[in-house]
């Protein structure tokens, strides 16, 4: 009981000193302040916050279904307008993705309308304005709906171009050819024979039949827009994967072809003919099944929010694993222009390396793939979730690791250079406690601040970004775990490169009888740990580097998404977080060793 | 009872001997006192009793416990002031006494009244203490080495700062102390007339060697009949001229003439000079016989310090 009152007393004594007092407070406020400012800052640009969607109804074979668009910011943004245009009385601003566009086309017309010289006949000149007109009126019905770049619906624009063209040509053709012609090379560039061949040289017959086509096509696009119709547009993403696949299966008719007429080339036809295989199965399980899983539970491209980035990580993880194929040791050994093999990597390396690099993809999938099926998000998916930047605030520790040594140094050193010291021996305790119950209450002290400024900052997360993130759970490849699971181990973790460097200072404290030094060295080692880490992280033969605590004393770089420590991580340096945290535990127990050895056997002089 | 047993004390600090070997003891109920020039060796002394410097040939021990190999029992037996009593500046005086309070097993906070008022300080005592003079830190100091109620009290220079009253006090509270609680004090100290007032007995300390152990009698006086007197006169030559007449051990000094006789011969004297028409101004005992003694058995400070 007196052992726990001395505690408590020299914790006090401890915060009686105004500026171990001040700091404390300082950072523990730090851990609500960043999260506030992290939260003011990300609202006025979007790319940070989260964007919130807005529904638009829309009425399709009779029932009302709803889908959700990015915020509709027309007519123009909140900020600085910029320039705008104005066309048939409505207003296009500088912020639209049409707007270029459109800007270049009212001015070719303007510049036409003064100067009609580069034509031949007033004919041509009228088709092409004709054109031009045609044109602004397709684009500026994009306008109106799409209004950001990542709008899915962006792409069908530049796909609509053509049936454009097409509608026109075939709907004029009946104006001199050589008129058509020239307006047609004006304005895009065509070649001649072909272009005569497809609207001139036609039936009338066909002449509708394209002009039907293309109506069809522009009308369908049209329709996506205006009517923001998701299914629409994925059913035609589906029609144009079959087509992807009947052009593939083409082509594998013809390879086919080609090895009963060469049938030395029998091996890489073969292998051609493999690899046509392997992208027709990735699209037939891969493209068309993720098309039909976005339709199936709404999840519209483009619009930034977590079930996109899942999905891209499927579908592009996929992809290359479409195309990433051990090759047998022969094909290696024959291999030619990989960097690895010219460096040295033997066969046995190359097959370990592309097996993880399989692995990765795998992992990525399935993590993936559990997050959409529960409709929980990974906390990779959500970068600017709770979770996510509750873990980042790991590197919090650092702070109070700064505290730490400022605590470890003035701790001993200020007894001597106060001259206290002397009344503190005298009493009926050996030395050996007196120094322990003082170190123990300093790490009591900077522990606090470590685990009080963490859980503020996560609960200003909770409040500033939501709650509920912390009640997904982050997967694994066998199961899941849950946020206290997964974050309580690494905040535990990160308590080590404070003690380290608190017990450097305690120790120096007691060897040195001096604040300033005590305090000042410990801080200078850890900046060059820091550089050393950051400088040599990038160079080879580091692998020694694993060995030492250098690595282990910025424990959050360890979780954090993208650090220096993750950069080697890759490069196959084996830097195990267990193995470092025994290192600094033994190191912090034997630095303090030291400091009782030294404390037990001085004079006191002062 | 002896509560503080110092035998073949030694102490070497990089190579050179502080400490040659010397023993004292204390005992329960006295006042000791610890005299030597600068540099002799004292608080070097009192800090190896304290624990505050290790002993490099020799025991100590406190109640029959070593320092050494019994350091708590030792020190829960002893309070001590070694130079100045440094205290916490940023606590209060209550706040450094209640936190040295904490390491002694039985001490209430019944006690820290009771000490602080022993001191005088209880109207201070709950101001910081970067806000006190240095005689309040000093009776601060008497304060936390009284806080456990110890056996034996090690004072170095303990009315450093203090002023007259002060002294006083801190004089009468350590004979209280000794003849009524039956504290042993060891008191080391430059003022002679104090130890002279105080002391039961006195070891005298140079370049590291115990030279010289002396006992006080109940007056404070060194126990001796004869005492040197000093006569002041109007006619300081014929006084002299008669005293060596007598044949006595006299001499002139600053101001009068100095005599060395008892005291119930001074009215004979009086009446001779009154006849031979001499007059008397004043007949003072000589105060400074300790300085005396202490002057010629030491030679510490007279030459350059080692």
């Amino acid at each position: 009981m007196n052992f726990i009152r001395q505690i408590k007393l020299e914790i006090r004594n401890i915060l009686k000193s105004k500026f171990i007092l001040i700091m404390a407070i300082l950072i523990i406020l730090a851990s609500v302040a960043i999260p506030l400012i992290g939260f003011l800052t990300g609202r006025n640009n979007n790319g940070g916050g989260i964007i919130e969607p807005t529904y638009i109804p829309y009425v399709r074979d009779g029932m009302e279904k709803v889908y959700y668009a990015s915020s509709i910011r027309y007519p123009g943004p909140i900020y600085d307008k910029g320039e705008s245009i104005t066309i048939d009385g409505i207003t296009i601003y500088s912020d639209n993705p049409f707007y270029w566009n459109l800007q270049s086309l009212v001015n070719e017309k303007t510049a036409y309308e003064k100067d009609k010289n580069p034509f031949g006949s007033p004919a041509a000149l009228d088709l092409f304005l004709g054109l031009i007109d045609e044109e602004i009126q397709y684009y500026l019905v994009f306008a109106q709906h799409i209004t950001t770049y990542q709008d899915y619906r962006m792409e069908l624009a530049w796909r609509g171009v053509e049936s454009l063209y097409d509608k026109f040509f075939f709907e004029h053709n009946d104006v001199d050819a050589k008129v058509l012609e020239e307006v047609a090379m004006f304005r895009k560039g065509v070649d001649p024979e072909s272009f005569r061949r497809k609207y001139i040289d036609i039936t009338a017959t066909e002449r509708l039949m394209g002009i039907d086509k293309a109506d069809e096509e522009i009308t369908m696009l049209r329709n996506i827009v205006v009517n923001n119709d998701f299914p629409q547009y994925i059913a035609m993403r589906i029609d144009m994967a079959n087509t992807d696949i009947a052009n593939l299966e083409e082509n594998i008719a013809i390879q086919q072809k080609a090895i009963i007429e060469n049938p030395s080339q029998e091996e890489q036809l073969n292998q051609i003919i493999e690899d046509l295989r392997r992208q027709i199965n990735n699209i037939q399980t891969n493209t068309i099944p993720i098309l039909e899983y976005r339709l199936a539970k709404n999840i519209i491209p483009g619009l930034n929010i977590w079930q996109n980035n899942a999905l891209s990580d499927v579908e592009n993880s996929r992809n290359q694993l479409t195309y990433m194929r051990i090759m047998t040791e022969e094909e290696w050994n024959n291999s030619r222009g990989y960097y690895e093999k010219d460096q040295g990597q033997t066969y046995q390396e190359y097959v370990a390396s592309m097996q993880k690099q399989i692995d990765e993809l795998n992992k990525t999938i399935i993590i993936a793939q559990k997050s959409l099926d529960a409709d929980q998000p990974d906390m990779k998916y959500v970068p600017e979730g709770a979770r996510s930047r509750t873990v980042e605030f790991l590197s919090y520790g650092s702070i109070v690791a700064l505290f730490g040594v400022l605590l470890g140094g003035w701790l001993i050193a200020s007894e001597y250079q106060q001259g206290t010291i002397r009344l503190l021996m005298i009493r009926p305790k050996t030395r050996t406690k007196i120094l322990l119950s003082k170190f123990l209450a300093a790490l009591l002290v900077w522990l606090a601040v470590d685990l009080i400024g963490s859980t503020l900052n996560l609960l200003t997360n909770g409040i500033l970004f939501g709650f509920s993130d912390f009640a997904y759970p982050n997967y694994t490849v066998a199961g899941e775990i849950g946020f206290v699971a997964y974050y309580l181990p690494k905040l535990l973790a990160c308590i080590l490169p404070i003690l380290f460097a608190f017990a450097i200072a305690f120790m120096l404290s007691v060897l040195v009888k001096n604040i300033a030094i005590s305090i000042a060295v410990p801080i200078v080692l850890y900046i060059g740990s820091i550089i050393v880490m950051n400088i040599f992280a990038y160079q080879d033969n580091m692998a020694w580097i694993a060995y030492t605590p250098l690595p282990f004393l910025q424990m959050a770089s360890f979780f954090s998404r993208y650090s220096n420590i993750q950069y080697i991580i890759q490069r196959g340096i084996n830097l195990n977080i267990t193995f470092g945290v025994l290192q600094l535990l033994v190191l912090s127990a034997l630095f303090t060793g030291i400091a009782v050895y030294v404390f037990k056997k001085r004079d006191i002089v002062n | 009872m002896e509560l503080l047993r110092i035998e073949g004390l030694k102490k070497t600090i990089k190579k050179k001997k502080i400490l040659n070997g010397f023993s004292l003891m204390v005992n329960s109920g006295e006042i000791v006192g610890f005299l030597g020039p600068n540099g002799a060796g004292k608080t070097t002394t009192i800090k190896m009793v304290m624990g505050l410097f290790s002993i490099t040939e020799g025991h100590i021990s406190i109640c029959g416990h070593d320092v050494v190999t019994d350091f708590e029992k030792a020190m829960e037996n002893v309070g001590g002031i070694v130079e100045n009593p440094d205290l916490y500046k940023r606590l209060t005086g209550r706040q450094n006494l209640e936190y040295f309070s904490a390491m002694y097993p039985h001490v209430e906070k019944a006690n820290i009244d009771s000490v602080v008022e022993l001191v005088k300080m209880k109207g201070r005592i709950n101001d910081k203490v970067k806000t006190y003079s240095l005689g309040m830190c000093q009776r601060v100091g008497i304060a936390q080495a009284l806080l456990h109620n110890p056996r034996l009290l090690v004072l170095d220079e303990p009315t450093n700062g203090l002023d007259p009253l002060g002294i006083k006090e801190l004089r009468d509270l350590l004979k209280y102390l000794s003849k009524e609680a039956g504290v042993g004090v060891f008191i080391s100290s430059h003022l002679l007339s104090e130890m002279e007032l105080m002391c039961d007995r006195i070891y005298i300390i140079d370049n590291g060697f115990m030279i010289g152990e002396k006992s006080i009698n109940q007056q404070n006086q060194i126990v001796d009949d004869i005492f040197s007197y000093m006569f002041l006169t109007a006619d300081n030559n014929a006084t002299l001229a008669y005293f060596k007449e007598l044949g006595a051990n006299c001499s002139m000094e600053d101001g009068g003439v100095s005599l060395v006789m008892k005291r119930s011969e001074i009215p004979v004297i009086i009446k001779t000079l009154t006849e031979r028409e001499i007059g008397i101004y004043a007949v003072n005992q000589k105060q400074r016989s300790l300085e005396q003694d202490f002057i010629s058995m030491t030679t510490g400070s007279k030459t350059q310090i080692q």
